[in-house]
């Protein structure tokens, strides 16, 4: 409910305040431009996270003082502590990064942001800025049209940097203007109450922006036309270094929990040095006037001294933190941990069960089964169906055609959180086992481990196929989405059909009875391949629909055989030998094509 | 000629690797027989089947089972049974 009312509300409030002032619509078009830029930056430099980033990342955060100035110059160089908390969640949830290092790179990210108040205060308020901004944009527009990626992300970031450049021009200029016709300084309270309203504010201000970078250019425009007072600007830049956080925290909610850790640890680092700041201000703002004076910055050049003041009370954060991050750190893996139903563990395999042959391999077949079930389950979801669909009496294919949403869930995910972990453990305990004994329960083990490995094949294989299906099953062409629908049907109806195979698994010949299931899709592949040609043929899809089509197809097929070959590991139940046999005599590839033709 | 079937037999007695050969060969034979069931039950079904597309289906069905058994059997005429 509140969600839904929030956005109207604010385009309401915003709408009235452009009506009344042209100056404050001034300012908070600054404020979205510079949040543009702010985007396209971070678009930019997305363009070299795949190698470059990543390679500095991985050599520059092995010790803690080496993340910590990895952390302040990528900021420095990125202009936004957002960015690179947010990257560097997404480092630490593929495991590139740990928690320490992560935490390291969080507090030399806000010590990097401080920068930003040097340039804007030191540069970006003399000299006028829009006339680098015009050029900047010109070229990066023209390089982001420029098919290299390297030049398209170069585009991004000079356009970026234009935009932020351009955003402070049209703040500053409100600033000037309103300081005419309104005077907020009249609204400035004194005292302690002043540094929690103001500090207050400057979180509110960053939450909405989603960005200190901004409340901090803004308040330092507001600064330097006088329309607030050099205290309650300390702590608005306060405020704004806490607020900074609801960034990571939005960003680590779609995070694993490593993710949520440094979240945590970042919301915690902030939270202290901003409490830190609110105390110590008066022994902050008598340094700050010494350093001010050392340095050669003017008595009333405030916008100076509050990037002085931003700088000093994020290194005394940091100074105050550093030594205690060994013990952040484990707090925080103590504090904030996987909900136990979020990361599935082995629950058959034990190692004693290595001392008894049949025990070990009973203990393997159920795990398989185990990791099966949550395969079945990731398969289903992966192509946007339900458990209840799929196992329904009859299955629903017309609500499956007829479905016009459907919810994207990541694959990878579930299957790190919900069969490697089992995955390993088994190769594992059948890697120890094989090495125990030699007897006959090495055949069973073999079989196992390859129904364990076709099992990761099938949802592989899922993962691919859920690329472009989740794109065609809502698209305006309906026979492109009907085609896409029939894959997915396909697959629901092979799940059903290992399901019945499981229940009368004991049956006679019932690996032989597979093969009708592998006829019945060279069948469905054919008839595919012959639809697909006619609907080319008569523009009712693009080529390139077909040829994903054509792909998407043999991921199906990856799909189907490799669950079908699990199967008569671990469906079929019956002697050995008979097995053995039947293994034999099903028919190959080639030999059910001649079935066909026959 | 009979002796040479004899030390066979004898070999055969006391070699591991041919007991489970002839273990397999009786398997083979077993799963040959059930075959030959399914698929004279299928063609029972056949005869009482009137619905077209139930009907090669069931065609279908029986065209498999014997590409299988004849595979089957050319397996039990080769020499590893």
């Amino acid at each position: 409910m509140f969600k839904k009312v929030l956005l109207p509300s604010i385009f309401l409030i915003l709408a009235y305040g452009f009506w009344i002032s042209p100056d404050f619509k001034e300012i908070a078009a600054g404020v979205a431009i510079f949040l543009f830029g702010m985007l396209s930056l971070e678009e930019g430099f997305r363009a070299f996270t795949g190698g470059v980033l990543e390679k500095l990342l991985r050599r520059s955060t092995d010790r803690l003082w080496k993340s910590l100035s990895f952390g302040v110059v990528s900021t420095t160089l990125m202009q936004s502590s957002s960015l690179v908390s947010v990257l560097t969640i997404s480092f630490l949830s593929a495991g590139i990064l740990g928690l320490g290092e992560g935490v390291g790179i969080i507090f030399g990210a806000n010590l990097g942001t401080t920068t930003g108040a040097w340039l804007v205060a030191g540069f970006g308020l003399k000299v006028k800025i829009s006339a680098y901004a015009m050029p900047m944009l010109v070229f990066g527009v023209i390089l982001i049209f420029q098919r290299p990626g390297h030049l398209k992300g170069i585009g991004y970031v000079l356009s970026g940097l234009g935009f932020l450049f351009l955003g402070i021009h049209y703040m500053k200029e409100g600033f000037e203007a309103f300081r005419g016709s309104f005077d907020l300084a009249a609204y400035a309270v004194s005292g302690y109450p002043g540094l929690f309203l103001f500090s207050l504010i400057g979180i509110l201000a960053t939450v909405v922006m989603q960005s200190s970078h901004a409340t901090l250019v803004l308040i330092i425009t507001a600064l330097s036309a006088n329309q607030i007072t050099y205290e309650n600007a300390l702590a608005l830049a306060i405020g704004a270094n806490v607020g900074t956080t609801i960034t990571a925290i939005i960003g680590a909610m779609g995070a694993n929990v490593a993710g949520r850790q440094l979240a945590g640890a970042h919301l915690v680092f902030n939270m202290i040095t901003g409490l830190l700041a609110i105390l110590l201000i008066t022994e902050l703002i008598w340094a700050v006037d010494y350093i001010s004076e050392k340095v050669g910055i003017r008595d009333f050049d405030f916008t100076l001294k509050l990037a002085v003041f931003h700088t000093l009370f994020n290194l005394i954060g940091i100074m105050v933190m550093l030594p205690w991050t060994n013990h952040l750190v484990r707090w925080l893996q103590r504090f904030i941990k996987a909900p136990a139903e979020e990361l599935d563990a082995p629950k058959h395999i034990y190692s004693a069960a290595i001392e008894y042959p049949d025990a070990a391999v009973e203990a393997v077949r159920k795990e398989t089964l185990h990791i099966y079930d949550n395969a079945r389950d990731i398969i289903i979801r992966g192509l946007g169906m339900s458990h209840d669909q799929v196992f329904a009496d009859e299955l629903p294919k017309q609500q499956l055609e007829k479905q016009s949403k459907i919810t994207k869930v990541d694959i990878e995910d579930l299957y790190d959180r919900r069969v490697k972990r089992i995955f390993s453990a088994v190769i594992a305990f059948i890697s120890r086992a094989d090495f125990t004994w030699k007897e006959k329960q090495s055949g069973d083990f073999h079989w196992l481990r390859d129904a364990n490995s076709r099992i990761v094949e099938a949802i592989k294989a899922t993962k691919h196929l859920q690329k472009n299906m989740l794109h065609y099953l809502i698209s305006d062409n309906h026979h492109i989405r009907h085609e896409y629908n029939r894959l997915r049907i396909r697959v629901a109806e092979l799940l059903r059909e290992l399901e019945t195979l499981r229940v009368n698994g004991n049956s006679d010949v019932a690996l032989l009875s597979l093969d009708e299931l592998k006829l019945e899709f060279k069948e469905f592949e054919r008839a595919q391949s012959r639809r697909l040609f006619q609907l080319i043929r008569e523009d009712a899809i693009t080529p390139e629909m077909g040829t994903s089509l054509m792909n998407d197809s043999g991921y199906l097929s990856d799909i189907t055989n490799s669950l079908l070959a699990m199967a008569t590991t671990l469906f079929v139940s019956q002697r050995k030998e008979l097995t053995g046999v039947e293994r034999k005599i099903a028919l190959d590839d080639k030999e059910l094509e001649e079935v066909l033709d026959q | 000629m009979k002796t040479k079937k004899l030390v066979a037999k004898l070999k055969g007695f006391f070699d591991s690797s041919l007991r489970d050969n002839e273990k397999k060969r009786e398997a083979l034979k077993e799963v040959l027989e059930k075959l030959k069931h399914k698929q004279k039950s299928f063609e029972q079904k056949l005869k009482h089947t009137q619905n077209q597309g139930d009907k090669s289906e069931l065609e279908k069905k029986i065209k498999l089972i014997r590409s299988q058994r004849k595979k089957g059997l050319e397996l039990l005429k080769s020499e590893g049974y």
